[in-house]
């Protein structure tokens, strides 16, 4: 039998010995619980990236078929009504002796009306959705805003196709169209800039304008269309960002990974 | 009695009335009756002892019924069916065991050392298996988790307990004044420990409601 000292002596070491056992399993725990936490946080941030995802697809499939009904009623309705109205004005200048010159213009203005809403529903069109080819549209689109004669859009490209699905060309095509509408309502520019190239395992993409720029450290209260732009990138995997040209214009540049 | 046990008394208490507003959660829900359940035994156990009575006779029955409560409680943060399977059969094997151990074998009268210990070792073996079966379900440490505070409570109290009892005979031989001194106040850190811990975890499952 131990003496009495020695074995409280002996007592605090196994009870100290204890505390540190337990304290060790406890600290196990916390650790173990921390990377069960991680892996559970990286879980829940890939669903979250995978349900943005779908939502933005849901959403760009909807916009899409909203497109797709407007181009229709547009051909449908207002085409017909246009046409209509220019076979009335044929009928009348067939009827008069001299054709007066505001009748010759406005009849000439019709015909361009009718032909800008003819592209403008083929651009809406389910069957345009299924071949859609961005470089093809790219350039009708810059047909289209050149014949206003207001700006200039200049479009250079070094491949003829795009290594892109349909869908993804669809939504590069949608970032294009907000980018230049927000450069013809903002910066009132003389000369646009478009221009797609391959470098490396990537596509680089860049609308420069010759405008009057915009504010750098402003763009922290961006508006729903830049937030709308840089949405669909991500959703392509791509990066975008805005800079200001030497000449003080607004370029986009959009660089998407290729696989 | 002394200070030290009056002021775990009060903890215990405090502990038991803070679950009654938390009874929306069904681990609340049993620690409150085992909470219940303790306060009675102490309220017996004081009472029985004054009048010179064995007191013992209560502890058989609060060794199974702690048990069986505690067990549930821990059994309600694992998620393996298998280890659900093995902790409920547990509580109708130690109860039987242990009752059975103090009809026939060690008799109602003395203190029922083997049946705790037993429950010990099984009570710190569900908490290590608690411990790390804790599944994270937002970004809060664990230090905010109910079961966390839960386990670390009653692992505290068990270890200590075992260990306590192992040297407590020991000590017993040689100085009886100086041991018992020693097994109160480390039994009286130990549940004020338990309870402290016990009014955590209760409060833990609040805050996580409105976190919520």
């Amino acid at each position: 039998m131990l003496p009495v000292k020695q074995d409280l002596f002996v007592a605090v070491i196994f009870i100290s010995l204890l505390v540190t056992i337990m304290g060790l399993v406890v600290v196990a725990a916390v650790i173990s619980y921390k990377k069960k936490q991680d892996a559970y946080l990286h879980q829940l941030k890939l669903m979250k990236e995978d349900y943005d995802k779908q939502l933005m697809w849901s959403q760009i499939e909807m916009q899409e078929e909203a497109f797709a009904h407007l181009g229709q009623e547009l051909h449908d309705d207002i085409g017909q009504l246009l046409s209509s109205t220019k076979l009335l004005i044929n009928v009348t200048q067939r009827s008069m002796k001299e054709i007066p010159d505001t009748l010759q213009i406005a009849e000439e203005t019709l015909t361009t009306a009718i032909q800008h809403l003819r592209a403008l529903s083929k651009s809406f069109s389910r069957q345009w959705l299924d071949q859609f080819s961005l470089i093809e549209n790219l350039k009708a689109e810059v047909e289209r805003i050149n014949s206003s004669r207001a700006i200039e859009v200049k479009f250079t490209h070094e491949m003829m196709v795009l290594p892109l699905q349909a869908e993804p060309q669809i939504i590069l095509f949608r970032i294009i169209q907000e980018a230049m509408q927000n450069c013809i309502k903002h910066a009132r520019p003389q000369v646009i800039d478009i221009s797609i190239r391959k470098a490396a395992q990537e596509l680089i993409l860049i609308i420069a304008d010759d405008g009057s720029g915009f504010d750098k450290a402003g763009m922290s209260s961006i508006g729903m269309g830049i937030r709308n732009m840089q949405h669909r990138t991500n959703l392509l995997g791509g990066d975008i960002r805005w800079e200001v040209t030497t000449a003080g214009g607004t370029a986009v540049l959009i660089t998407l990974p290729l696989e | 009695m002394n200070g030290w046990v009056y002021a775990y008394y009060v903890l215990l208490v405090a502990c038991f009335i803070i679950s009654l507003f938390h009874l929306e959660h069904r681990e609340v829900k049993i620690l409150s009756v085992l909470l219940g359940v303790s306060i009675i035994t102490e309220v017996i156990v004081e009472l029985i002892g004054t009048e010179g009575l064995g007191f013992f006779i209560v502890y058989h029955f609060f060794v199974v019924l702690e048990y069986s409560l505690i067990t549930i409680i821990l059994r309600s943060g694992i998620r393996d069916y298998r280890w659900r399977l093995l902790m409920g059969v547990s509580i109708f094997v130690f109860c039987f065991v242990s009752l059975f151990y103090s009809f026939v074998m060690g008799g109602w009268h003395a203190f029922p050392g083997i049946n705790i210990t037993i429950e010990s070792f099984l009570v710190i073996c569900w908490c290590l298996l608690s411990f790390f079966s804790i599944t994270p379900d937002s970004e809060a440490s664990i230090f905010r988790h109910p079961v966390f505070w839960l386990t670390l409570a009653f692992f505290i109290y068990f270890a200590a307990s075992v260990s306590v009892n192992a040297f407590y005979n020991l000590l017993l031989e040689n100085d009886t004044t100086r041991a018992r001194h020693f097994f109160a106040v480390l039994n009286s850190l130990s549940n004020y420990l338990l309870y402290i811990m016990l009014i955590k975890g209760v409060v833990c499952f609040r805050s996580n409601r409105i976190s919520l």
